[in-house]
């Protein structure tokens, strides 16, 4: 992946790392967060702060995937903290999907 | 300003003026209609030259409820809901669950439209409530509220729109924030009068400032209401819930109670609604009342209310519906006090400025504007300093289109609006529609037919501003009764609105005039101010 910010080509972001993982990226970790944050987060004493949370900070969630992804200087960097953070939270769901937590 | 490497700079710079050039114009109608929005109810009561009688629920209303009862089949009584529209109709939905043809659960059932002041039915309609057609005493407001809450475009493809633009909006404000040299210093800046283009820049960054926070606010909270139930909710229930929103949604809802269908007659709306305006109850009339299982022993009843002077949050409060027996005050969300649900109370009363009443609700509107005039602005200055390639002045003019044409638009569905309702009420929503669309016609003719520039902009400025003060002039001829009536009945509302338009319309009338009599800038001077600027204020 390269960035490639100088480049004359018409539609050059499509060729940037950074622009696929400040869009697609952010946006899949971030749903993904949101989910496996109803796993892990306290019920609280009604039982919905788990799943209420995850859904009301998700613009949040959102957004700090997508400034993460643009400002952090090395792009190296913000693709193996993002990915990492996919795979984390993703096994998570996985799981909880296939039964395993139950 | 947070310190930056240049690189970065650069990238969020180009973040912020990209994403405002490829979806600003979407984001300005999402953001101008939600700032009309905030004020739906008042509008729908001035649509109907004032709400009929106020307080129906609290009404002789039990022999009419049975008498409906009767008249609906068997299967839609499980449930019923009823509340007041803000043109004071009283609404009845005798509805039960199903499956729809995409196979989502959804309210199936009767809706009955009551006239308040004897609960006579004005109309009847069967059927999925997401099938039934509009209800046109309150269409003009939920044509505006559509507008802004999917843009009209089938769900879920409006509310993912208008959740991606919430986004976007949140992107721009936090970039905005993050790049802003002198967040203090601009909230008081004195915008330069050396040249025109430069003032208008410093106005640009006046109303940016003061806005901001509310930016990311809406931003926030808008992209929630949209992708709630579209996105989180389906998300959640796969995790945790194997795919079962339904239980998703009890699990939130707090559905508790084992049901149990042994027939027990129901005690009443009248004596429910007595009691709940009792001072250790809620002590208010409700505004929307939610009847399961009526005619059983496991009946529940929930009111809503308005917050009470002084409360942030509205409250609800639940009622055994087979005893009146009162249960308590029920939080919005579980069946206990939550961190949870005080959260979402909270982005419902912050998303629709409902924290100090009327006034809270006037500073949402006037930041929503002020949001719009920055886009508006940072658009036509972006547009200014590429004038010299025909793509820029093409967006040049779809900027003043869609600026002041969407504002004419909305105004011409309201007028089709009143031209029909008390004359012609078969027609009142194609009218609606049709005066939205034959005005966003000329606003587009206007723009287009017309050479691009200064003298355009202010053409659809002065047709806005025609626009605006045609409606009260065309309500008052349309309807029945004066002011005087108005503020007998307590419709004040109607008199306030037909005032504030007056005022506004006439206002920018004399701005398009005041500007014509102005010289004209032309192109090159455009570009050579923004460049002086561009090196005097950064």
């Amino acid at each position: 992946m390269r960035d490639t910010p100088n480049s004359t080509r018409r539609f050059r972001y499509l060729w940037s790392g950074r622009f696929w993982l400040a869009s697609l990226m952010a946006l899949i970790l971030s749903i993904v967060i949101m989910a496996s944050m109803s796993l892990w987060l306290p019920e609280g004493p009604a039982a919905v702060d788990n799943l209420i949370i995850p859904l009301v900070i998700f613009p949040l969630i959102w957004a700090l995937c997508f400034f993460y992804a643009v400002m952090d200087p090395s792009l190296k960097r913000a693709t193996l903290v993002m990915t990492a953070l996919l795979i984390i939270n993703g096994s998570l769901v996985a799981a909880s999907i296939m039964g395993m937590l139950s | 300003m947070i310190r930056m490497p240049k690189a970065e700079t650069a990238r969020m710079l180009d973040i912020h003026g990209w994403s405002a050039v490829l979806f600003g114009l979407a984001l300005y109608v999402v953001v101008l209609t939600g700032a009309v929005v905030v004020f739906a109810h008042e509008i729908g009561a001035w649509s109907v030259s004032g709400h009929k009688m106020d307080g129906a629920l609290a009404g002789k209303i039990d022999q009419s409820m049975a008498t409906l009862t009767e008249q609906v089949p068997e299967e839609y009584r499980h449930d019923v809901s009823l509340y007041q529209n803000s043109a004071g109709y009283l609404i009845a939905f005798f509805h039960t669950h199903e499956k729809n043809d995409s196979g989502m659960l959804a309210d199936i059932g009767t809706r009955f439209v009551l006239d308040p002041e004897d609960f006579s039915i004005v109309s009847r309609h069967d059927g999925f409530a997401d099938d039934m057609p509009d209800i046109t005493s309150s269409f003009l407001e939920d044509f505006f509220v559509d507008l802004h809450v999917r843009l009209h475009a089938p769900n879920p493809i409006g509310l993912y729109l208008t959740g991606l633009l919430g986004l976007l909006l949140l992107v721009s404000a936090i970039s905005g924030f993050i790049m802003h040299r002198n967040l203090i210093r601009d909230l008081f800046l004195s915008p330069r009068g050396a040249n025109r283009l430069i003032k208008k820049r410093d106005k640009h960054t006046l109303a940016g400032t003061w806005s901001i926070l509310f930016s990311i606010i809406v931003a926030f909270t808008g992209a929630f209401f949209s992708f709630a139930t579209t996105l989180g909710l389906p998300v959640i229930a796969i995790t945790a819930f194997e795919g079962d929103q339904q239980a998703a949604i009890e699990a939130v809802l707090g559905i508790q109670d084992a049901e149990d269908p042994t027939p027990s007659p129901f005690v009443g709306v009248e004596a429910i609604v007595s009691r709940v305006q009792q001072t250790d109850a809620a002590g208010s009339l409700p505004t929307f009342i939610s009847i399961e299982h009526p005619g059983r022993v496991d009946a529940r009843v929930t009111t809503f209310h308005e917050p009470a002077n002084g409360q942030l949050f509205g409250g609800s409060h639940l009622f055994n519906g087979a005893t009146g027996e009162y249960l308590g005050k029920k939080p919005a969300l579980g069946q206990q006090p939550s961190f949870g649900s005080d959260l979402i109370s909270l982005v419902g009363v912050f998303h629709f400025g409902l924290f100090a009443g009327m006034l809270s609700k006037i500073i949402w509107l006037s930041l929503g504007l002020a949001t719009c005039y920055v886009t508006y602005t940072g658009l036509k200055l972006w547009v200014a300093r590429r004038e010299q390639q025909a793509r820029w002045r093409l967006m040049g003019r779809l900027t003043d289109i869609t600026a002041y044409g969407t504002v004419i638009a909305m105004n011409g569905a309201a007028i089709g609006f009143l031209a029909t309702y008390h004359r012609q009420p078969d027609v009142v929503i194609d009218w609606t529609i049709n005066g939205f669309f034959a005005a966003a016609l000329v606003s587009i003719l206007v723009g287009f037919i017309r050479p691009a520039g200064a003298a355009t902009s202010q053409i659809l400025q002065a047709l806005m501003g025609l626009s605006l003060l045609v409606l009260p002039i065309a309500r008052l001829i349309t309807a029945d009764g004066d002011w005087s009536v108005y503020r007998l009945e307590d419709n004040a509302v109607v008199i306030g609105m037909d005032i504030s338009l007056l005022v506004l319309g006439a206002l920018f009338v004399w701005l398009a005039l005041k500007a014509t009599s102005l010289k004209p800038i032309t192109s090159m001077q455009a570009a050579t101010e923004t460049t002086k600027g561009a090196t005097t204020h950064g």
